[in-house]
């Protein structure tokens, strides 16, 4: 299969290239970018490709495309029109509205939420699903902390929040897609965001689940605050909770009226590493194209992913 | 006294632009917009400035009085020092000594591995030296005679572990420190090389007065903590501490691999400590195939473990399930096992371990570093009462910092 990667950003130097070249199966046929990735190409012994005009790029049957989430629409509408497979990076779309036009466009995509691939969100999938411990009273999540040292240059795309976009774009929309997975009916009730130059910085939401039982979601993500990131789930007398920003996490098990804590012994049968996640990701993908089987593209890109992210900046007062 | 601090996003230097604000005309220097948001949320006049570019520095740096540099580039692949990296860290301090006031002060924080192997034991030697070792003590060298060019005053800040509310490592060892037994392996009597951003605050402030004479100084607390003291200031009342000195065991040397690439790359590809230092000194052309060679690694490592696993779902081809379409079918077999073991009244099943052991073995690498040697910075305050003063005075910082969970029915 031939692979075709636009954007030559540390994604692709760092995570897709070195994982294509793992997998016998496909050939990178490009590496496009606006400004020309020479470098990149003959490290990975493919095609440099300088981007002038995107009806230009070379043919591939399957397109990844590792770009800014601002920028990303009209390479779409290309590879679309194209009719070629199209693995996108992840925030899939700016808001819903793209989301649902580019749908429409092209029933051969995806977006590279690789969460739902870890071991930890598995592990908790078949927890609620066996019932064993009753019925879901609350959840609560909790995730971001100070930034820190970004490791960004000065004109990284991730500075304009018109091209990236803070916070729920950047890093709560795998927290989302994880509740996409987890839970068929949710929606957001309230939601309050604050705002610094341009970028929401830290929100605080409740969510509506309302499938075989109905509960609330709390959700915190911040960037103000130092928070040690984690998930609890409230059964009917027990608590579970874990980390559900990484791949193996530690489940903890309380009584809730005690504070004494079990570790819940569980298996391994997904990805322990993100770059386990990645590869389930992209392992998953290429079996969907080897077989021509019709793809849900509002699962793999996750539209409540984007509808939750919508929800939440129009309740919580874009500014 | 206009005071730039580049970095300021870091973990050190963001808890000390809140601890400086008050005493300087603080201003706090970020490379991009998205590491100033949460200054910029509590007011701080952040500058928005790549220093290792000229215009950048001559724009940010020609009105400040002095100039503390916390930023370090490393390489994003590695984590370690290539030369591009290398470049950045030069630029970053030629720009400074050369855009700052004529007579500014520049304060640079190196590091206690900047010492021989008599500090630090675990330092290696020659060539497999660590690029963050080398690299400092090249930094260093550069400052000295830069300055010395420019007569700028430059003192230079070799620090260990740095301990307060907004670092890490602070929240590690409260968190080790509040079981019910800790096992120590450390003397308690042995001088640790703990430095807390109050007594960094305040070398600041003394470097700044004109009394005090450029150079090299390194910063401990004041006076210098022995390890005794720093588990006594964060363990809980009570935690009961048990010290069980440990002898240093060095790191053992690695075997070599063979196969059927050259050795050259074998050995670039067997381990990323014995990259780095190959990154160190390599041309920048080769940058993007060392990167590449290392990225590949750590992706078939990772490929290999996952399809090693028994558990691993696919079918008679060995080809990978769809994932998609199987969302409860795992679900079974994990209640087949659970039903295995019986439930007890409170519904936990037996297939769980107490978490809370009764002791926990704690011992760190920098309980193998020897004192570091001096010179001090002279009269500085206690740490304990700088302390006391930050505690009673600084609520707000302490409750902007410290890890917090949240999670209640």
């Amino acid at each position: 299969m031939k692979i075709g990667v636009v954007g030559a950003g540390r994604i692709s130097s760092s995570v897709h290239l070195p994982l294509l070249s793992c997998i016998d199966t496909v050939n990178i046929e490009f590496i496009a970018d606006r400004k020309y990735p020479k470098v990149l190409g003959n490290t990975y012994n493919t095609k440099p490709v300088k981007i002038d005009k995107i009806s230009s790029l070379p043919d591939c049957d399957i397109v990844l495309l590792a770009l800014p989430v601002g920028v990303k629409e009209e390479y779409v509408r290309e590879f679309a029109k194209r009719d070629s497979y199209i693995f996108t990076e992840k925030p899939f779309s700016v808001d819903l509205k793209t989301h649902e036009d580019l749908l429409k466009l092209s029933e051969k995509i995806t977006c590279n939420y690789t969460r739902n691939y870890y071991n930890t969100t598995r592990q908790i999938k078949n927890i609620i699903s066996s019932g064993v411990f009753g019925k879901i009273q609350k959840v609560s999540i909790t995730e971001g902390g100070i930034n820190g040292k970004t490791g960004l240059p000065k004109n990284s795309y991730q500075n304009d929040p018109t091209l990236s976009g803070g916070f729920l774009m950047d890093s709560a929309c795998h927290t989302f897609s994880q509740l996409d997975f987890l839970f068929d009916n949710i929606s957001v009730q309230e939601a309050n965001i604050i705002w610094e130059d341009g970028f929401d910085v830290e929100t605080n939401a409740v969510f509506d689940v309302n499938s075989d039982a109905s509960f609330t979601i709390d959700y915190m993500g911040t960037q103000l605050k130092n928070v040690e990131p984690h998930t609890t789930f409230f059964f009917e007398q027990n608590k579970i909770q874990f980390n559900h920003l990484i791949p193996d996490s530690v489940f903890t098990i309380s009584s809730l009226n005690s504070d004494k804590q079990f570790i819940l012994q569980h298996e391994i049968a997904f990805a322990s590493t993100f770059a386990q996640a990645y590869y389930l990701k992209w392992i998953d993908f290429l079996e969907k194209v080897s077989s021509s089987s019709k793809i849900d593209t509002e699962t793999e890109t996750s539209i409540t992913t984007t509808r939750i992210i919508n929800d939440l900046i129009q309740k919580g007062n874009k500014k | 006294m206009n005071l730039g601090l580049i970095g300021a996003n870091g973990q050190i230097g963001t808890e000390l632009s809140f601890l400086l604000k008050d005493d300087v005309n603080l201003i706090p220097i970020t490379r991009n917009r998205l590491g100033s948001i949460f200054l910029k949320h509590h007011d701080f006049p952040c500058r928005i400035s790549d220093i290792s570019k000229e215009n950048d520095a001559l724009e940010s740096l020609s009105d400040l009085d002095s100039v503390v540099i916390l930023s370090y580039a490393t390489d994003p692949h590695s984590g370690g020092q290539t030369r591009s990296s290398q470049k950045i860290n030069d630029e970053i301090i030629k720009n400074t000594i050369k855009f700052s006031k004529n007579n500014a002060t520049i304060i640079y924080f190196s590091t206690i591995r900047a010492f021989s192997n008599s500090i630090v034991p675990n330092t290696s030697n020659f060539w497999i030296k660590s690029s963050f070792e080398k690299e400092k003590i090249h930094l260093e060298n550069l400052l000295l005679s830069e300055s010395k060019k420019n007569k700028k005053r430059v003192f230079i800040l070799r620090i260990s572990q740095v301990f307060g509310d907004g670092q890490p490592r602070t929240h590690y060892f409260r968190d080790v420190l509040s079981k019910e037994k800790v096992i120590i392996q450390v003397s308690p009597e042995k001088k640790s090389n703990i430095v807390h951003t109050v007594t960094i605050k305040d070398a600041i402030t003394k470097c700044l007065e004109y009394e005090y004479v450029p150079g090299i100084y390194s910063l401990v607390n004041n006076p210098q903590w022995t390890w005794k003291d720093v588990i006594d200031y964060y363990k809980k009342p009570e935690t009961i501490i048990e010290y069980k000195p440990q002898t240093i065991i060095e790191d053992k040397p690695q075997q070599s691999i063979q196969n059927e690439h050259s050795f050259f790359w074998n050995l670039l590809k067997s381990n990323k400590k014995f990259i780095n230092p190959f990154l160190y000194y390599i041309s920048p052309k080769y940058e993007s195939q060392i990167q590449k060679k290392l990225a590949i690694k750590r992706i078939s490592t990772a490929i290999y473990n996952l399809k090693k696993s028994k558990l691993m779902r696919t079918d008679n081809d060995g080809k990978l399930q769809s994932l998609q379409t199987r969302r409860y079918e795992n679900a079974k077999a994990y209640l087949n096992d659970l039903t295995k073991n019986y439930i007890d009244e409170s519904k936990i099943p037996d297939g769980l371990k107490d978490d809370l052991k009764s002791e926990n073995l704690f011992s760190i690498e920098e309980f193998g570093f020897n004192p570091i040697p001096g010179p001090f910075l002279n009269d500085l305050g206690d740490t304990k009462k700088l302390l006391e003063n930050y505690d009673s005075k600084m609520f707000f910082i302490k409750s902007l910092f410290s890890f917090r969970k949240f999670s209640v029915l």
